[in-house]
């Protein structure tokens, strides 16, 4: 837990100009985000190590696993393993990725908890779900 | 020209064409009403042309399925260039690019301009995927377009019709064109006459052809019922990289194959995206499309020659 704290605070700081972290009710996280998102994590790595994640493979336009279960908190990555690209878009959040070309990732953190969507935009057959569960 | 004529002057450029390949739409059902296109005065506007479609060049793709996508691409426009009766301009298909990027548009755009040809777009999904959501192809692609970059032009007495179904994609569903361009389509075709030939372009198709793997557009039964009312429709689409037809009353639905890469039959593989093929058979799956107007023919004949 005092990792946890520790990390809020670092987030705070960085991002004191996006005021989405700092709040504790709705979160949105806009790529600006998630770049200070990871920069803590590359950048801290005691702080890395409290941030939970969770990956989601990206292969025959399918994402695996389709549907997964989190607590709050977790940094989410898409990779894409086909050799095609797709675009993953979160549709509470609107965190949205760039065209991912084949083995790149993204990544997003999901700091409310609740049921996400998320499609690819290029291939909107393509959909999945993230169950973000209260901490304990 | 009756259209037996036509084939048969098809036929010949088997002959004198750089080692082209014609597979002719043939053997379609030709029953089409005749009180839609009876009025000679009509029929008089539309003279004899041909135009050409080439679509998912995919500039930028590199992978095994297609090494060389820039080359195949120029293969493309060199059997048009080159073909007996060559055609007044191109109606580019979408996914003209891979990824969206700068020098990718550039590369298609130079060699489309050595080719000499005037060349009509619509964007592909590939083609709206740069971090401003399509502002690089709509900077290029996009003078005198309205909403997404859909529009509309007249040649040869024939009504041109290219619209945009690729971007604000909803999950879980297939191509969307929307109500803005419902509307504007609609109004579009109002001032027309049911005698004028229409031509109706977009990337992916405008009819279901494989619903699990999303290659159809959720509303274009919409789309299609204001086109009702025409005697000659003719819907041309890409995006599945394959040739498919169907006749349905007054509408022709064709889709091309693409320059860039091969995709699976439906329901061949688990799922689309680029094919490998045998070594040596690429330019068998690849291909461009020529369509041929003549007076009073309500079917356009439609040829698809492979780049082998
Ligand atoms: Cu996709």
């Amino acid at each position: 837990m005092k990792k946890r704290f520790i990390l809020a605070i670092t987030l705070s700081i960085l991002t004191t100009a996006c005021s989405a972290y700092a709040q504790s009710g709705r979160v949105e996280p806009a790529p600006t985000h998630n770049m200070h998102m990871m920069m803590v994590a590359d950048s801290n790595p005691d702080t890395a190590k409290a941030v939970k994640t969770s990956d989601i493979t990206i292969s025959n336009f399918t994402f695996a696993p389709v549907k997964i279960s989190v607590p709050v908190g977790t940094k989410v990555t898409w990779t894409n393993k086909d050799d095609t690209p797709h675009r993953v878009m979160v549709i509470e959040t609107k965190a949205k990725s760039a065209a991912l070309d084949s083995d790149a990732s993204f990544s997003t953190t999901f700091d409310t908890p609740g049921t996400y969507h998320y499609f690819c935009t290029m291939h909107p057959m393509m959909k999945g779900a993230i169950e973000v569960t209260a901490a304990k | 020209m009756d259209l037996e004529v036509s084939r048969r002057k098809v036929m010949e450029c088997m002959a004198w064409g750089p080692g082209v390949v014609w597979a002719l739409v043939a053997g379609i059902p030709t029953a089409f009403s005749m009180d839609a296109l009876g009025d000679d005065s009509a029929g008089a506007a539309v003279s004899s042309f041909s135009f050409a479609q080439i679509s998912d060049s995919h500039i930028g793709f590199d992978k095994a399925a297609n090494p060389d996508s820039s080359g195949t691409f120029r293969d493309g426009l060199a059997i048009l260039k080159n073909s007996v009766v060559k055609p007044s301009f191109l109606i580019h298909t979408g996914d003209i690019t891979h990824l969206s990027k700068a020098e990718q548009f550039d590369t298609a755009a130079q060699m489309v301009r050595e080719s000499g040809f005037e060349t009509h777009y619509v964007p592909g999904e590939h083609d709206m995927v740069d971090e401003d959501n399509g502002k690089l192809y709509m900077d290029r692609y996009g003078k005198g377009t309205k909403g997404a970059g859909w529009y509309s032009f007249n040649d040869h007495g024939v009504h041109f019709i290219g619209l945009v179904n690729v971007v604000d994609l909803k999950a879980g569903g297939m191509g969307n064109l929307g109500q803005a361009q419902l509307d504007w389509l609609k109004n579009d075709l109002s001032v027309l006459s049911a005698s004028t030939p229409i031509v109706v372009f977009a990337h992916i198709p405008l009819w279901t052809v494989y619903e699990q793997w999303g290659w159809g557009t959720q509303d274009s039964g919409e789309a299609l019922s204001y086109l009702k009312r025409f005697g000659s429709v003719t819907v041309l689409n890409g995006h599945i990289h394959q040739v498919f037809q169907k006749v349905e009353g007054n509408v022709s639905f064709h889709t091309a194959r693409a320059t860039g890469f091969a995709q699976p039959a439906p329901g061949t593989a688990p799922a689309p995206g680029p094919m490998v093929v045998p070594a040596g058979q690429l330019k068998n799956y690849l291909g461009v499309t020529t369509v041929s107007v003549t007076p009073n023919q309500p079917r356009l004949l439609i040829n698809d020659a492979t780049l082998a």
